[in-house]
């Protein structure tokens, strides 16, 4: 989302002279060596013009091929897959296809505002149902059932989760496969976080589930993992009847994904898998410094599976509470809110600034949740 | 709901996204990939190299580190090299800070301002033959599409009367595309003045797509109709780099405008991509800022393929609207007596030059065909005389079909 600038009013104590700002959704990684040189090179070949509309073919066939192999989800590399400008041009072509004015969408959360923001946009609405903070806001489809409308027609399956980092595991998506599919609705898979997966969770694609073949569609990219977010390279998979009129949106909307950047997806897809086993280790150091951090400061926080941001608990400090947010500004500390992503009483951290900072902010932290839970109420 | 009920798209969902022109060019496009030995005169996309400094800058870009998004409005140093272009070269102010929002490519720009501006059953005038690619973006918004009908004879010139005559209470806004696509004409600069005057007069907003603007011939004149007095305030200029600087690939082009509309523009550019490649807008800044030789360059080489296939034409006896810019010219076919469609499958199959439809543009253009002289001119003269073989014309009997 759109960085925001610090607040004007903000008045730096001596002891927290310096900013941090944990509410990017961006790791920020340089895109790596070979990725680069393949981009150089496919410039220098006068790969300069228009793309076959859907995407490169050799791009498409690896991603099919990677979907198999990795997901156990079978697409036509030609019928059933769509390059698209980044993994967000993905989600908005799928809900521009999937709704009509009026009609819902459900979303798992807790979820980015992105989502409510592009069903909106589409005319439709979007219902985040949260999983419960004490189930790590795992999915719940028992849950999600009892938010079913009339007018719903899809559901987002945000699987790892983000800010939450949960995995939905293989029994979570039976039985969301089963509500699905009993209700004839489409799901809109996005797996962006793959690659971060910790904690012995095993990420699982709902498309590869018996029966969702035909109603899935999985969106996923490069940007975080591969250090390609500026290159706006990104995919969207499924079957033809919905992948169709979504890649005739994406047409209209911007012909074909830039060739230079897929040629970069290319590299990195058929490439070295280095980029990804750096980017996996070095949240992995990050979050074990700020797990650490957040437990010394005796700060409580659900500790997630996947994903680089932790939800923080700030109950017990009075969430709403418009004073939090003032000691966070003196504390010279910027973290998400709970409450915009459908977790109220929660703080968003994202892991996108390295591990002192983030030993810092743990540190802060803990200074503005004791002292306010020290100064409001007892416990 | 049944157990196994397979979830679809809504129909009027799938005849807001049916683009029945889009469709035929993309067929016929599609078909003579899977051909061999087919000369393209088809799609808009310029044979010719992006010139060798952009490429080299975009290469230092990606040397430099070009990972991160942008902002959503694109790279402060690009939006402040296109407000000082359309300063310099059209007469355009606008705020490079809060007025311009760098897209993925003009058809991009075009998508997000119409869905910025255009509600439910507002009308937009479209002059007619049009890019039909612009209709799914008209359709999505709920909007709707008035066609405002030029002519061959007028050199598909716009008439203000013909454009006043169709404006209604529900008329919001007016789209001019000049040099046009697909008739390569140009909005005349009286007329376009006299278009000012009635935009101004009922208060109606302007897309101005120019990103044929470079591409004259014949003396004809640019004009930016956002350098009009009165006209900065309600005008959005949309161009790019596809076209100038044979930079389709890229994915790169702009809105400039008043920063009300532009502000709500970038919000919904954040939520359909986050910004432009960002290695793209780099070459876009190198483009604006770089050495400029190689657009008149290409402009003189277009301008000798455009003489070959005029006099192919002039040899078959067909007529054409003075095709006084882009890299098109809009052919009137009536004389070989087949449906559009049914010639360019014609002349794909049998001569093998791909040239598009005339319906590809607008229903109604039967006895029309589209031709891009994006080849060189050996192929381009080969071409013509293919289809001259083709459908058994002699040089200068006017037709014999």
């Amino acid at each position: 989302m759109t960085p925001r600038t610090e607040s004007a009013r903000t008045k730096p104590t001596a002891r927290h002279a310096r900013l941090i700002d944990l509410r990017g959704d961006r790791l920020g990684l340089p895109t790596a060596a070979h990725i680069r040189d393949a981009a150089k090179r496919a410039l220098d070949d006068g790969e300069t013009h228009y793309t076959t509309r859907p995407g490169l073919n050799p791009l498409r066939r690896a991603i099919a091929e990677k979907l198999k192999r990795e997901n156990a989800i079978r697409v036509h590399p030609e019928r059933e897959v769509l390059v698209t400008c980044g993994t967000r041009e993905a989600l908005f072509v799928a809900f521009h296809v999937l709704l009509e004015r009026g009609d819902e969408i459900v979303v798992t959360g807790p979820a980015p505002k992105l989502y409510r923001d592009v069903a909106r946009l589409a005319g439709g609405r979007a219902r985040v149902v949260a999983g419960d903070p004490a189930d790590g806001f795992s999915l719940d489809a028992s849950e999600i059932a009892r938010r079913l409308t009339p007018r719903t027609r899809a559901i987002a399956l945000v699987s790892p989760s983000s800010p939450a980092g949960a995995v939905a595991d293989s029994d979570r998506l039976d039985a969301l496969a089963d509500l699905a599919i009993s209700h004839g609705l489409a799901v809109v898979s996005v797996e962006t976080l793959e690659p971060f997966v910790y904690d012995g969770a095993v990420h699982r694609s709902i498309g590869s589930v018996q029966g969702m073949g035909e109603r899935t569609v999985t969106i996923n990219g490069f940007s975080e993992a591969y250090g390609l977010a500026g290159w706006r390279v990104g995919y969207m998979a499924g079957p033809e009847s919905l992948l169709g009129p979504m890649t005739q949106l994406k047409q209209a909307m911007s012909i074909c994904s830039a060739a230079v950047s897929q040629h970069a997806a290319l590299a990195a897809v058929t490439g070295s898998s280095e980029p990804l086993a750096s980017s996996h280790a070095l949240v992995a150091e990050r979050r074990e410094r700020i797990f650490a951090a957040l437990e010394a400061a005796g700060v409580r926080f659900a500790r997630p599976a996947a994903g680089y941001h932790v939800l923080v608990d700030s109950r017990p400090a009075g969430a709403t509470n418009g004073s939090l947010e003032q000691a966070l500004r003196d504390a010279r500390l910027r973290v998400g809110g709970g409450a915009e992503v459908g977790a109220p009483g929660w703080l968003s951290l994202a892991l996108t600034s390295p591990s002192e900072d983030l030993e810092e902010a743990a540190a802060r932290l803990g200074s503005v949740l004791v002292a306010k839970k020290g100064g409001t109420r007892d416990g | 709901m049944a157990e196994t009920v397979a979830p679809s798209v809504a129909d009027n969902q799938l005849e807001r996204l049916d683009d029945e022109g889009t469709r035929q060019r993309y067929d016929l496009l599609e078909r003579s990939e899977s051909m061999t030995g087919v000369i393209a005169l088809g799609r808009g996309d310029p044979d010719l190299p992006t010139p060798g400094h952009i490429v080299e800058a975009a290469k230092r870009a990606i040397e430099r580190g070009a990972d991160r998004v942008s902002d959503p409005a694109g790279l402060p140093e690009l939006r402040r090299a296109i407000a000082a272009k359309l300063e310099r070269e059209n007469g355009v102010t606008v705020d490079p800070a809060g007025g311009v929002v760098v897209t993925t490519g003009g058809q991009e720009g075009l998508f997000l301002l119409v869905q910025a501006i255009l509600g439910r059953g507002d009308e937009i005038l479209v002059p007619d033959p049009r890019y039909t690619s612009y209709d799914v973006a008209i359709q999505m918004a709920g909007a709707k599409m008035v066609s405002v009908p030029t002519e061959e004879r007028d050199g598909f010139d716009l008439d203000p009367g013909a454009v006043e005559q169709r404006i209604t209470d529900r008329t919001r806004v007016l789209l001019l595309i000049t040099p046009g696509n697909p008739t390569a004409g140009t909005i005349t600069p009286p007329n376009l003045r006299r278009i000012a005057e009635i935009a101004r007069k009922h208060d109606l907003l302007v897309i101005s797509d120019e990103i044929y603007e470079k591409l004259l011939y014949d003396g004809a004149e640019h004009l930016s109709i956002g350098s009009l007095p009165g006209m900065a305030e309600r005008t959005i200029t949309l161009n790019g780099f596809s076209k100038t600087y044979c930079m389709t690939g890229w994915r790169v082009g702009y809105l400039a405008g008043p920063r009300k509309v532009m502000r709500r523009v970038r919000r919904l550019k954040d939520l359909a991509s986050s910004c432009a490649p960002v290695v793209s807008q780099w070459a876009g800044v190198a483009a604006l800022e770089g050495p400029q030789d190689a657009v008149e360059e290409y402009r003189r080489i277009y301008e000798g393929r455009r003489r070959v296939v005029l006099d192919g034409l002039d040899r078959l006896g067909f007529t054409y609207g003075d095709p006084r810019g882009a890299f098109y010219i809009f052919v009137n076919a009536a004389s070989v007596g087949m449906d559009s469609i049914d010639l360019s499958r014609k002349l794909l199959e049998e001569a093998r030059v791909l040239i598009f439809p005339g319906t590809g543009f607008g229903e109604q253009w039967v006895d029309y065909m589209r031709v891009s002289y994006l080849a060189p001119e050996e192929e381009l003269a080969e071409a013509m005389s293919r289809v001259e073989a083709c459908l058994g014309l002699r040089g200068g009997n006017g037709g014999a079909a």
